[in-house]
């Protein structure tokens, strides 16, 4: 075995895992505070790639700038999509809302490809397109990006979750919704803020892989499947397993491919995922299912 | 300071409330008895706004609260300790202390702490025990911190709904001591137990609720000696019969 092949590979499923894992966690977030799969969150990834592609191909902003942009692009998204497909039916059973996230998703998906073709597009990298040289590993240094920001983007809601009355707020909503009003929490601000914070963790999912991806419209569909899977391998409703589940997916599946079968590389997480659904329902990771009521 | 006035309250088809009035003032302990499905938990949650009414008003302190939302009641000093506890089962006992003052606005971080202190003082496991989750907690244990999460809320009244429910003897003496103790500090009370006996001795009056209906209404003394309560609620072993009733019932609707 060679050793630096497989370092590589780590490095490259660690980087696409980690968007796995952002969209997984806002499916987990929304799912907690609301207790509905938001089927449209892999277009939630969808929209703000396209948003970034057109701000720095069309409008030839800077990074930085479509950085900033697409982030309060979404976070404005996330408010809208909320009053769109969840409000409106929120005191109606789940099923109404999941057909309404599925609705708004199939419109988002038929809109990007009205407004921006059908053809793919491909995003300006902000990093240099040459492998960096790590000892005699070649690694993407987009894949290095991708890992960084992700840490950065989950040292940042740790903080928020641990140490601010916000946080507790939001974890204490998606608990116990009536004894939250009880208590005087505004109940519907804080689903809000969970739309909007998923939504930017969307953005900064669809920004991060976009240069080693096409941008199309069904690029979110792809990567929303594949972040289900992750937060059902790692123990559904759980944020830690929503993480881990996503790394895991991303490190198997470049593993496989490159060993067992690059033809279908996209299979290989509904393997897992058949796999834990019958060797292990409460997940990989799961936590006792007291822990995360 | 609390008035209601013949509220009606529906569960879709069900009346559960068929026009209660009662009234709570400034000071009291005022226990609110009954059997199991007299409308008692209803009650409650139709004054914190969780229920709205189809009749009737409420007042607070002269202010008409009638169909106001639950957040904005807790604002302006209602707090409830509800039935079956409710703490938040992921979050550790400072969190959920915590969280018990989020209707005070404009409030210092050292009063905060203050009042901490005091709950702590109460209930010396709390602070033990603070970095514990909710869902770690014995039953004895989640009661106190229910009722320390109300008083974090430092409220004008507090809605206590059945505080003794499911804990062992010695434990409801200590939850009673820390009513009465709460209420000599200046929190007015409104009490709802199965225990009436134990209620009526710390209350000032009581309110006797049958079927969504005041059937009787008195002070606390009154009802203590009265033999309609002696023969159905006040019996040596009135409540633990009540309780072997509720089991029953529970299980035929199981
Ligand atoms: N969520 C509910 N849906 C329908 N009926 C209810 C509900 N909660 C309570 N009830 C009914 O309302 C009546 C009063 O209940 P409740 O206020 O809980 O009584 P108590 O607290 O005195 O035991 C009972 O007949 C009960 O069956
Ligand atoms: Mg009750």
């Amino acid at each position: 075995m060679d050793w630096s092949t497989n370092l590589q590979m780590v490095v490259a499923g660690l980087a696409m895992g980690s968007i796995y894992a952002l969209v997984a966690l806002g499916f987990v977030l929304i799912f907690n505070a609301v207790n509905v799969v938001n089927f449209a969150q892999g277009e939630f990834a969808m929209v703000p790639a396209f948003v970034a592609v057109w701000l720095m191909s069309y409008l030839n902003l800077s990074f930085a700038m479509t950085c900033v942009i697409t982030v309060v692009f979404m976070g404005i998204f996330g408010i809208v999509f909320e009053r769109i497909a969840y409000y409106p039916l929120r005191n109606r059973s789940f099923l109404p809302v999941i057909i309404s996230t599925i609705g708004v998703g199939i419109f988002l998906k038929n809109g990007a490809q009205l407004i921006f073709g059908a053809e793919p597009l491909s995003m300006p990298r902000p990093t240099s397109p040459e492998a960096l040289n790590f000892f005699g590993v070649f690694v993407d240094p987009q894949y290095i990006v991708i890992i960084l920001c992700t840490l950065a983007l989950l040292g940042f809601q740790y903080f928020f979750f641990e140490k601010t009355m916000l946080g507790k707020k939001m974890l204490a909503t998606a608990q116990d919704k009536q004894m939250a009003r009880l208590l005087g929490i505004r109940v519907a601000t804080m689903i809000a803020v969970t739309f909007v914070y998923s939504s930017i963790l969307g953005a900064a999912a669809g920004i991060l892989v976009g240069p080693i991806f096409f941008v199309t419209k069904d690029m979110g569909a792809m990567i929303g499947v594949k972040a289900f899977c992750s937060s059902i391998v790692g123990g559904f409703g759980s944020i830690p397993g929503a993480i881990l589940g996503g790394l895991f997916l991303g490190v198997i599946e470049v593993f496989a491919a490159y060993y067992v079968s690059s033809a279908y590389r996209d299979a290989f997480a509904f393997i897992i995922l058949i796999l834990v659904l019958l060797l292990r329902p409460q997940g990989i990771f799961g936590e006792k299912i007291a822990e995360k009521a | 300071m609390l008035e209601i006035k013949g509220i009606e309250t529906w569960y879709g088809a069900i009346q559960a409330l068929k026009g209660i009035s009662l009234d709570v003032k400034q000071g009291e302990i005022v226990a609110l008895l009954g059997a199991n499905g007299a409308g008692k938990s209803t009650t409650i949650m139709t004054v914190t706004g969780m229920l709205k009414p189809a009749k009737g008003r409420i007042e607070f302190l002269g202010q008409d609260i009638t169909g106001m939302e639950a957040e904005e009641i807790a604002e302006i000093g209602i707090a409830c300790v509800p039935e079956g506890r409710r703490i938040f089962p992921g979050l550790t006992v400072l969190d959920n202390l915590m969280l018990g003052a989020t209707p005070r606005k404009r409030v210092s971080k050292e009063e905060i702490q203050k009042d901490l202190k005091r709950i702590f003082g109460i209930f010396p496991q709390l602070e033990e025990f603070k970095g514990r989750l909710g869902w770690q907690l014995s039953g004895g244990q989640l009661q106190m911190l229910a009722i320390g999460r109300g008083l974090m809320a430092n409220s004008k009244i507090l809605l206590l709904d059945e505080p003794s429910l499911g804990l062992a003897p010695v434990v409801v003496q200590e939850v009673f001591r820390v009513i009465q103790e709460i209420n000599k500090a200046g929190t007015t009370i409104l009490l709802v137990e199965q225990n009436a006996r134990m209620a009526l001795l710390i209350a000032n009056r009581g309110f006797v609720l049958e079927t969504g209906r005041v059937m009787l209404a008195d002070t606390a003394a009154n009802l203590l000696a009265n033999e309609e309560m002696k023969q159905h609620y006040l019996g040596a072993h009135a409540h633990i019969k009540e309780a072997r009733q509720r089991r029953r019932d529970e299980k035929a609707g199981a």
